[in-house]
């Protein structure tokens, strides 16, 4: 009887399947696999240029240290609408005053439109040229505070993911690396089976930002990388992202017409409530434009 | 006329040797995507993983034109990426039951959907070698070939599936029956 049904399914079911566009099948493969390309050419780009660097850069002569050489004018705090920048030192009135909108373009690998979201930062944030925002959990804004959260930071990042490193302890960048699936959920579960990481909650489909999305919260361990080096989980068309130990993520995966869109706030489990409501304020501040 | 060859699938078909995919494509896409549903248990990742089969025929031609059988070819692609997909996410997948259910083909029957609820229904192993000798009609000798497992291993995974499925849909009409 169920070989009989399978031989009608196989007959029947066939005329029900859609059929999309070869070409474009074939396109999308082609970008696919041109993000991959990208980053190996990224990679030796960044191996020349440390080896440049190391011969020719500070340790050659009177060339400034990495944090005293002039930072690109991206933060909403250097563009001087704000009364603090990132190395005034300064302590920020009580509940850490948000700053006004800013509009931040996502961009996805290749020739696509970007995703658009407004969202309004702390205004001691320093960042944004590549949607980062790390701000000080207690209101200080200290020099040389990297976009990346430590223990006494906290961190959003907006990003379009294009690869997810398959072994994020290691320092290669040239293997261990996938293609992230543009399925919110599929993306999660990239993040999700990596062995260093411990998934707290989800993925579970959420309604956040005005969109459907997958939301998972996850830790990474202090012993996760056998050094404690940071881990790098996750590169953009801009920017990969890399996080210090220990810490914990809540992520949101949005799927756009762009791309897939991700979202992530990053925090300190001991931290001070007063910090983690300004984190909760500029998630709840976070609106993606997306004309579908 | 003019509006054709504005068209860049027009242009493109003119402008290169297309070769035969064009032609598999549309010959093979529906029954393939149909296979892997079978062999999956879900929709929507029998068609990415067809689809992802085609993008790497596209990609290796010259491999893919050599072939004597092209949809065996892209059968044994599309299965092989669906494996590996699912192993790397194999610890997600403890959880995924949780989040969401498998996707039916839209507009599938009520039979037919009660047969692919059993067939989901078996272990993997299992589903995996009934759907290809029974759905796909390969022999055992094809399916033990494909999955790169002996052939008793075949035959004996055959049988306990086949009886699984029986039971499983003997007791689907038991439960509407009751």
């Amino acid at each position: 009887m169920a070989e009989q049904g399978l031989r009608e399914l196989a007959r029947d079911a066939e005329r029900l399947v859609p059929v999309p566009d070869l070409w474009e099948l074939e396109r999308r493969g082609r970008r696919r696999r041109a993000a991959r390309a990208g980053l190996t050419v990224a990679a030796l780009a960044a191996v020349v240029a440390l080896g440049h660097w190391l011969v020719g850069g500070p340790f050659a002569g009177d060339a400034p240290l990495p944090a005293q050489r002039p930072q690109p004018n991206t933060t909403v705090a250097d563009a001087g609408q704000l009364p603090y920048g990132r190395s005034r030192n300064k302590v920020l009135p009580p509940g850490v005053a948000l700053a006004a909108d800013v509009t931040y373009h996502a961009h996805p690998f290749g020739d696509h439109d970007p995703v658009v979201v407004r969202l309004t930062p702390p205004a001691a944030s320093t960042g944004a040229s590549t949607g980062t925002w790390t701000w000080s959990a207690d209101g200080v804004v200290r020099p040389g505070v990297t976009e990346r959260a430590g223990p006494d930071h906290l961190r959003l990042v907006v990003m379009v993911p294009e690869i997810v490193r398959t072994r994020p302890c290691s320092g290669s960048v040239f293997e261990f690396w996938e293609s992230v699936t543009q399925d919110p959920l599929g993306a999660a579960g990239q993040l999700s089976s990596l062995p260093e990481m411990t998934l707290q909650a989800g993925p579970e489909s959420v309604v956040a930002f005005g969109q459907p999305a997958t939301h998972l919260r996850f830790s990474l361990r202090r012993d996760a990388c056998p050094d404690q080096s940071p881990i790098h989980l996750l590169q953009s068309a801009d920017d990969a992202v890399t996080f210090e130990v220990p810490t914990t993520v809540d992520a949101w995966f949005v799927r756009t017409r762009s791309g897939l869109l991700l979202i992530f706030a990053e925090h300190a489990a001991d931290q001070e409530p007063q910090a983690r409501r300004s984190l909760t304020r500029l998630v709840g501040s976070v609106r993606i434009d997306d004309e579908r | 006329m003019d509006e054709e060859l504005l068209d860049p699938r027009s242009a493109r078909l003119e402008s290169q040797d297309v070769g035969i995919l064009p032609q598999v494509f549309a010959a093979s896409y529906r029954r393939l995507v149909v296979q892997l549903y079978g062999v999956i248990g879900d929709y929507s990742e029998a068609e990415d993983a067809v689809q992802e089969a085609f993008v790497r025929a596209s990609l290796h031609r010259a491999r893919f034109e050599a072939t004597l059988n092209p949809e065996a070819w892209l059968r044994a692609v599309a299965i092989n990426v669906h494996r590996n997909r699912w192993r790397k996410l194999r610890n997600f997948a403890r959880i995924r039951h949780r989040l969401v259910e498998a996707v039916d083909l839209p507009g599938l029957g009520e039979t037919h959907l009660e047969l692919m609820a059993a067939l989901r229904s078996l272990p993997e192993t299992q589903r995996e070698v009934v759907a290809l000798h029974h759905l796909v009609d390969l022999s055992v000798d094809e399916v033990a070939d494909l999955l790169g497992c002996p052939t008793g291993t075949v035959k004996s995974r055959l049988a306990r599936g086949r009886a699984a499925l029986e039971a499983a849909l003997g007791a689907m009409e038991v439960g509407a029956d009751g």
